[in-house]
């Protein structure tokens, strides 16, 4: 019987035990008494008179002051010592009687346990991960003084750092890529060109060698670079020999310098070399004529975000005056803005965290009101335990202590299933973390982010086993429990246990609809039409370096050589180049605002030309094997030669905005520049480029062989195969290099592949939360079952007499079910409500779906209802087989 | 009556004093401290008042253990028993003190000079 526990034995024998123990002072006391008096009266015996007596006795026992203090202490020494083990003793007892009380209960412990530890493991894999990009400082010196800005030209650079008096300093860096020549043979790898003070400005020593120079950002000086720990290891074999060498970057000997360490990832940790960015105040086209760089910069600690924001409103409009190229206006730097340094390195990914924190934060709620739920029904349940306790002299603070170890252990027991979980579930959650979030490699589950977990839960378990624990032994003193009558409090006990499980369903309605909405705009953004295919085609960036400005032919030669032998592999349908492809997100290529003149329209180039979405170089290939179709007129042929006359293919939209009503074949474009007109031979449908979302339509197409000299010699292979794409794509290098071992081939990826690249941020956080909705889904059916099951239990004997007065099983049955089902309606509406208010952070997030769909609001409440209904089965039926006779006579 | 001369007493060796006294049976703090005078002739000049803080710790050591029980005289006294482990404690610490006294007694009555090196 639980209530013949062996802690109850022990603290009575402790309470008879302290009683009979005379207080430690008076122990003392009495000893030393009982000494002096024995010696006094022996010395009396003696002869000695009184004082005599006294005197000899004190000398003879020595300093008694100085005894008594060294004995009380050592007395309370030994008190404290022995409460503290007694101390322990309670807990180990506490928790092996909680221990062996669960072990009874198999179905609460597990579920409690599992429902604290799924809670605590997917909140702290989530918590980790903000953590990590949110919260855990940025690895560079005071971080939070840096920040960014885009957009300017090297000379606006200069005038910011003359003017600007809220900075510390002001560096450029741009991304880019260079082949590099080393012993392993020529790779295309990525990297940064910044301006000489980018490194001094962050704070980051190298790891070897030195960072830039001071001028080694002014022209002739700028061959030199530093390079990635990573680069360093893998392909220079990590040797520390390798300052001072000499390496080719695009054909042109740079100095290695030093090497940063693999920490130092910015501007992102693709970055494989740094390379000085030039800056050149005499060259005036290339200081004013090509802008947007971005620039970092260190505000001085007196500055705030937003004094320096001011001050950059104030100081960039004046440069509009320092611009010796043109006058950009009267609005020119009024929007100019600064970005802390976090803002522009986490960018999109910072509302998917939080939302993802926002729904482990619901899901850890509702997991603590389930956990509620059930220790209140538990306490309920053992009110007649606990009252038997009272009356056999049980005390009060032992049992609220003993239920309260209880929930602790529940909690602990969570949270220990939760850590693994929580390994687990971060790894899934990076394995399907999109491309391009930052600091990915620094992701670790941390250890504040389950200590927050753990806390939150053990917290629950001390409320919520805190508060049945107050409750029922208050009631264990008066007796009417003992003698049999059922729990009079049950009516108000089943009110809080149904509000608990209301809002349970509330805030998982809430998650499910946040879901839904995710599923919806996923889907939506799958089914929109791209305008090419990418199912069987595989692509590959090629990088000749251009060696002098007549190399021209060389490179077309060495195309055409590629495209020949590529389409000669076996399994290939088709083939062609572009110099971008849609879905590529580099933007360095010119798909990207470009100004275009248009015949008897918009011939000044000094003013008001209109501009289109891109100029797309391609190869006549490109068209078939992305299965773009023609609409009008033709496609390019080998025919659209070099010599031959000038001509250009166009998007639909572009010729139903500058020709509409008319064919616009035979019209006329042009560049912005002075140059011969293109005529348009061809219209092709939209293509969205840049995915889904892209409403940029209005696009160019220029045969490749008779690009503008300006376009970069850099392409990408599109091959259009019946094999399996991956493999033809490892064949290109094959074919590449067998033609010229120089160029190297680099992210040689299929069409799939980018698209899900593309669509991967959707589709992660459509995954995380509808993980989160699957949990809540559960957790709230849990609920439902637990606090129906309670309820049928409760009311047995009121059922069993309606069973008596006639009422059929299937009433009773309904009747469950009908309260299970008023419950979940009461906690949808509640979610409905809850869910209208809070949608608005998803609305950035949804494409094609309203954040108010009501196709979504109104079949998740249904959902939820009959999901109730169903958890309410096993009860309803257990409560349909109630047997009137021995139910009554129990009672 | 204190003898002429007496001895400073060795704070460590009172520990050994008790154990040994408290072999014959249970004494209080009053009767053991009368013992070791009366032993010794009162040789050691032994302050009765440094007896308890050193019965109190062997008492926490696990050594003694004590009651409150009835003097000779029917007075409340507390009373002091050796442990099993007191008893272990007495037999290593006069063994000890058997070997130390054994040595500063070979030192002193040696009649060999000290070999100049």
């Amino acid at each position: 019987m639980a209530f013949s526990d062996p802690d109850d034995r022990a603290s009575r024998w402790r309470r008879y035990r302290d009683l009979l123990r005379r207080h430690g002072e008076e122990d003392v006391s009495d000893e030393l008494r009982f000494h002096l008096e024995m010696r006094v009266q022996e010395a009396r015996q003696a002869g000695a008179s009184e004082a005599e007596a006294h005197r000899e006795t004190l000398r003879r026992f020595g300093g008694l002051p100085a005894v008594e203090t060294e004995l009380l202490e050592i007395a309370r020494t030994r008190d404290r010592r022995r409460r503290r083990a007694d101390w322990l003793g309670d807990l180990r007892r506490d928790v092996a009687f909680a221990a062996r009380n669960l072990r009874r209960n198999p179905g609460f412990a597990a579920t409690a346990i599992t429902t604290l530890g799924l809670a605590i493991g997917a909140n702290t894999a989530v918590f980790s991960v903000v953590n990590a990009l949110l919260v855990r400082p940025l690895p560079y010196a005071a971080p939070q003084q840096l920040v960014t800005t885009w957009g300017w030209a090297t000379g606006e650079l200069l005038g910011l750092r003359a003017h600007m008096r809220s900075f510390s300093g002001i560096a450029a860096y741009a991304t880019t890529s260079a082949n590099l020549d080393d012993p392993r043979g020529v790779a295309r790898v990525a990297g940064s060109e910044v301006s000489a003070n980018f490194f001094s400005l962050l704070g980051s020593p190298p790891l070897l060698g030195r960072t830039l120079l001071p001028d080694e950002d002014r022209r002739g000086n700028t061959n030199v670079v530093v390079l990635s720990e990573g680069y360093w290891r893998t392909r220079l074999g990590g040797d520390p020999a390798v300052l001072g060498r000499r390496v080719l970057m695009d054909g042109v000997p740079h100095t290695v310098v030093g090497v940063m360490p693999a920490s130092f990832a910015f501007p992102s940790s693709e970055s494989e070399y740094w390379v000085p960015f030039t800056i050149d105040p005499s060259d005036i086209v290339h200081m004013w004529a090509t802008g947007g760089h971005k620039l970092i910069a260190r505000m001085r600690p007196s500055a705030t975000l937003a004094s320096t924001r001011e001050e950059l409103r104030r100081v960039a409009p004046s440069l509009r005056h320092d611009n010796p190229v043109w006058d950009p206006g009267p609005k020119y730097g009024l929007d100019a803005d600064i970005h802390p340094l976090r803002d522009s390195i986490v960018g999109g990914t910072r509302p998917v965290l939080l939302l993802l924190f926002a729904c482990t934060l619901l899901v850890l709620l509702i997991a603590c009101v389930n956990v509620a739920n059930l220790l209140l029904a538990r306490a309920n349940a053992r009110e007649r335990e606990l009252a038997v306790r009272a009356a056999l002299g049980g005390g009060r603070g032992r049992m609220i202590r003993q239920l309260l170890t209880e929930s602790m252990v529940l909690s602990l027991a969570g949270a220990a299933l939760g850590v693994p979980l929580a390994f687990a579930g971060l790894r899934a959650v990076l394995s399907v973390i999109p491309p391009g979030v930052p600091q990915v490699s620094s992701i670790h589950v941390s250890a504040p982010a389950l200590g927050f977990a753990v806390v939150v839960s053990l917290l629950a378990g001390l409320i919520f086993g805190g508060l049945p624990a107050v409750r029922a032994t208050r009631r264990g003193a008066d007796n009417g429990t003992l003698r049999g009558a059922r729990s009079g409090n049950s009516a108000g006990h089943q009110r809080l246990s149904s509000l608990l499980v209301v809002s349970e369903v509330a805030l998982a309605v809430v998650l499910v609809i946040a879901a839904q909405l995710l599923v919806r705009s996923f889907r939506q953004l799958q089914s929109v039409g791209l305008g090419f295919s990418t199912e069987h085609v595989v692509s590959a960036r090629i990088t000749p370096v251009r060696r002098d400005a007549g190399d021209t032919i060389r490179v077309n030669g060495f195309y055409s050589e590629v495209l020949a032998r590529t389409a000669a592999l076996p399994g290939v349908i088709s083939v062609g180049a572009s110099n971008e492809l849609p879905l590529e997100t580099r933007g360095d290529g010119l798909i990207g605002d470009l100004a275009v003149r248009i015949q008897g329209q918009f011939e000044d180039i000094s003013h008001g030309l209109p501009t289109t979405d891109g100029f797309q170089i391609v190869t006549p290939g490109y068209f078939p094997t992305m299965e773009i179709p023609i609409s009008r007129g033709r496609l390019f042929t080998d025919q659209d030669a070099r010599a031959s006359e000038p001509v250009v293919v166009i998007s639909e939209s572009m010729a139903k905005h500058f020709w509409p009503g008319q064919n616009a074949i035979g019209k006329h474009i042009g560049y912005p520049w002075p140059s011969p007109w293109l005529t348009v031979v061809g219209v092709v449908p939209d293509v969205r480029i840049r995915g889904a979302r892209d409403t940029s339509d209005q696009e160019v197409y220029v045969p490749f062989a008779q690009r503008a000299s300006f376009f970069s010699q850099e392409m990408t292979l599109v091959v259009r195969t019946s094999r399996d794409p991956a493999a033809v794509g490892r064949e290109l290098a094959v074919v590449v290099s067998s033609i010229d071992r120089t160029v190297p081939v680099s992210s040689v990826r299929t069409m799939e592949e980018m698209e899900s690249r593309f669509v991967a941020t959707p589709h992660f956080t459509m995954l995380l939360v509808g993980g989160f909705a699957v949990l809540a889904l559960v957790l709230g059916a849990i609920g439902i079952y637990g606090v129906m099951s309670y309820v049928v239990s409760q009311r047995t004997h009121e059922l069993s007499l309606r069973t008596a007065l006639g009422a059929t099983s299937g009433d009773l049955l309904r009747m469950v079910v009908r309260r299970a089902a008023g419950l979940a309606v009461a906690g949808a509406v509640v979610g409905v409500g809850a869910a209208l208010l809070s949608v608005a952070p998803l609305r950035s997030m949804l494409y094609g779906v309203s954040a108010t769909d009501p196709v979504t609001f109104a079949t998740v409440p249904l959902f939820f209802i009959l999901v109730a209904a169903l958890a309410s089965l096993v009860p309803a039926w257990r409560a349909a087989r109630v047997d009137p006779v021995s139910a009554l006579r129990e009672s | 009556m204190p003898a002429s001369r007496s001895v400073e007493f060795r704070q460590g060796a009172i520990e050994l004093l008790i154990l040994k006294t408290l072999s014959w049976g249970p004494q209080h703090g009053f009767s053991i401290a009368r013992w070791i005078q009366q032993t010794t002739n009162d040789v050691l000049c032994l302050e009765e008042g440094s007896l308890y803080p050193t019965l109190h710790r062997m008492e926490d050591k696990g050594w003694v253990t004590a009651t409150w029980g009835t003097s000779g005289n029917n007075r409340r006294a507390k009373f002091y028993e050796l442990t099993s482990l007191g008893k272990a404690q007495l037999t290593s610490e006069s063994r000890d003190w058997w070997k130390y006294a054994d040595a500063i007694a070979k030192v002193l009555t040696t009649t060999a000079r000290p070999v100049a090196s």
